[in-house]
């Protein structure tokens, strides 16, 4: 079963940790779920200061500097990956570094 | 004929989690099982008034595979589900239908309507409903909820079950510490929930308490006598035996200390105490079994005066090992003052107000008012007390913290300060 690992951390804990470091554990995680077949896709989001939304309204269309929610911890990245179950989708959530400092939201994709 | 909706409705009652799981296992899907079991209900509705089945259980398994074999024709047939089919609609030999009850099939049921991803207040609805046999009207009552309110946790834990991908399978064994505390959890949790009930279980209702203890027995049996599951059970046990003697006849709280110990239900004591010891024995020590050696020493003193505190503080160092739930700081700290008097029990409850996590916490509060009260502080016994009072989750609760700042109004008001003390 497909699942979205969706990696929520807040950025100004982020932005005070050993980059070189984490980089190194996410690097080491990642190389790990290749091998056995789970990681199909993962990336870094750039800060949520970047974020633009966009909402289409009787034709109108809506821009707006920022994120959709204001949230505590912001969405940073994500991996795309292949598990047998719920079970295994929350063992590899817990493998991603950043569950120790922010929270992995786990997704289902609608079509597997 | 009144006596044949009487047999469906024992039927509904404990056939319905070995029957969801079955047909779960044939369907692969929890939403279509359920709907074939409700389907094979309304067929024993029908036909049961005309003629009684000889063994309704075997007509209930034939009658729900037929209807799930239509199921599947009916549905775009893969050939992965015309394999099954025939696999299914093969002869069918009465002893295949008297194969008692599906064990792993009942297991996975458990462990899906268990699941730590599902909410606890839907896991718990979810698990009444499909593993007990209950209907939503009788977990509505039991759980003093509305029953639309129930109706939309049931409704979020099977959506929750249908999409998240929590399979219908056993856990592998990696993850089945988690998934086992889980399902234990749930037990705990009804088990408390009946426990603490403050009203009188009328015949015809649901107790909780012991359709918990019935959900520990049948898990026990589906986990070959796991000691934490045996712990668990026991513990419960120990609980009910002492239920008689909770609560006065003018519906009031009585403590520990004070409770008519002839009142208690020496059967059960033994029960949960042979459990227990065939827990222990087999040396893997969790945190229910040591809750449950703590209630069995309690049950084993004759009167108040008896309790082995020395041994009880020790257990509670143990448990505090295994369990960092900081409920049971507060009573480790109660035995530390049994044993080594108020001031030392004193020192640990002030310690552990300190968290945050327990700084609302009425029972804290209670006990420091309690020893305070002993040491005869009874300005601060009574401030504490009030605290209890305000932060107390249920009626009868606060009521006994009341009764007891009364008492103390009463002692202090014909004992001056300089007068001997009581």
């Amino acid at each position: 079963m497909k699942y979205l690992l969706m990696i929520y951390a807040n950025e100004a804990t982020w932005a005070e940790v050993d980059e070189a470091v984490w980089l190194d554990r996410y690097e080491t995680v990642i190389a790990e779920l290749k091998e056995s077949g789970i990681f199909l896709d993962g990336k870094r989001l750039k800060n949520v200061d970047s974020a633009t939304s966009v909402q289409l309204r009787d034709g109108q269309k809506l821009v707006s500097d920022g994120p959709f929610a204001e949230t505590k911890e912001q969405l940073g990245g994500f991996f795309l990956v292949d598990c047998q179950n719920l079970d295994h989708a929350i063992e590899v959530a817990g493998q991603i570094p950043s569950a120790a400092i922010g929270t992995i939201e786990i997704r289902p994709l609608w079509y597997q | 004929m009144p006596a044949a909706s009487q047999l469906v409705d024992r039927c509904y009652r404990s056939q319905t989690g070995p029957m969801l799981a079955f047909l779960t296992h044939i369907l692969g899907d929890f939403s279509r099982a359920e709907e074939v079991w409700h389907d094979t209900i309304a067929a024993a509705l029908r036909v049961w008034p005309e003629s009684v089945p000889e063994n309704p259980q075997a007509w209930l398994r034939l009658t729900g595979k037929r209807l799930a074999i239509d199921q599947l024709r009916r549905s775009k047939l893969s050939l992965e589900k015309s394999r099954l089919i025939q696999a299914l609609a093969g002869p069918e030999t009465p002893a295949a239908e008297e194969y008692q009850p599906f064990k792993d099939e009942l297991l996975k049921l458990v462990f899906a309507c268990c699941h730590p991803a599902i909410a606890f207040e839907n896991r718990l609805a979810l698990t009444l409903y499909a593993v007990c046999g209950l209907t939503t009207k009788q977990i509505a009552d039991s759980l003093l909820l509305p029953k639309s309110t129930l109706e939309q946790r049931l409704t979020r834990a099977k959506a929750k079950l249908k999409h998240a991908g929590i399979g219908f399978e056993l856990p592998e064994e990696r993850h089945l510490p988690d998934r086992l505390d889980a399902v234990l959890k749930v037990i705990y949790l009804l088990f408390n929930i009946g426990y603490n009930l403050e009203r009188e279980v009328e015949s015809g209702q649901i107790d909780l308490a012991v359709e918990a203890v019935q959900l520990g027995n049948q898990v026990l049996d589906l986990l070959d006598n796991h000691p934490e599951a045996m712990g668990l059970l026991a513990l419960m046990l120990f609980n009910l035996a002492r239920r008689p003697a909770r609560i006065s006849n003018s519906g009031d709280w009585v403590l520990l200390s004070d409770q008519d110990r002839q009142q208690w239900d020496t059967g059960l004591i033994g029960k949960a105490d042979l459990l227990l010891s065939n827990a222990l024995a087999q040396k893997q020590l969790g945190s229910y079994q040591l809750q449950a050696a703590i209630a069995g020493v309690h049950c084993m003193a004759n009167d108040a005066a008896a309790t082995d505190w020395l041994q009880i503080r020790g257990l509670y160092a143990l448990l505090q090992r295994y369990d960092h739930n900081p409920v049971i700081a507060v009573n480790a700290a109660v035995a530390e003052a049994m044993v080594d008097g108020e001031e030392a029990g004193l020192a640990a409850l002030d310690n552990l107000q300190r968290q945050p996590s327990l700084a609302r916490y009425s029972y804290l509060y209670a006990a420091k008012a309690d020893l305070l009260r002993q040491k005869k502080a009874y300005k601060e016994a009574t401030d504490n007390y009030r605290m209890a009072m305000e932060l107390a989750t249920q009626a009868s609760e606060g009521k006994f913290y009341q009764a007891r700042i009364a008492q103390i109004e009463k002692e202090t008001q014909y004992n001056s300060p300089n007068t001997k003390p009581l």
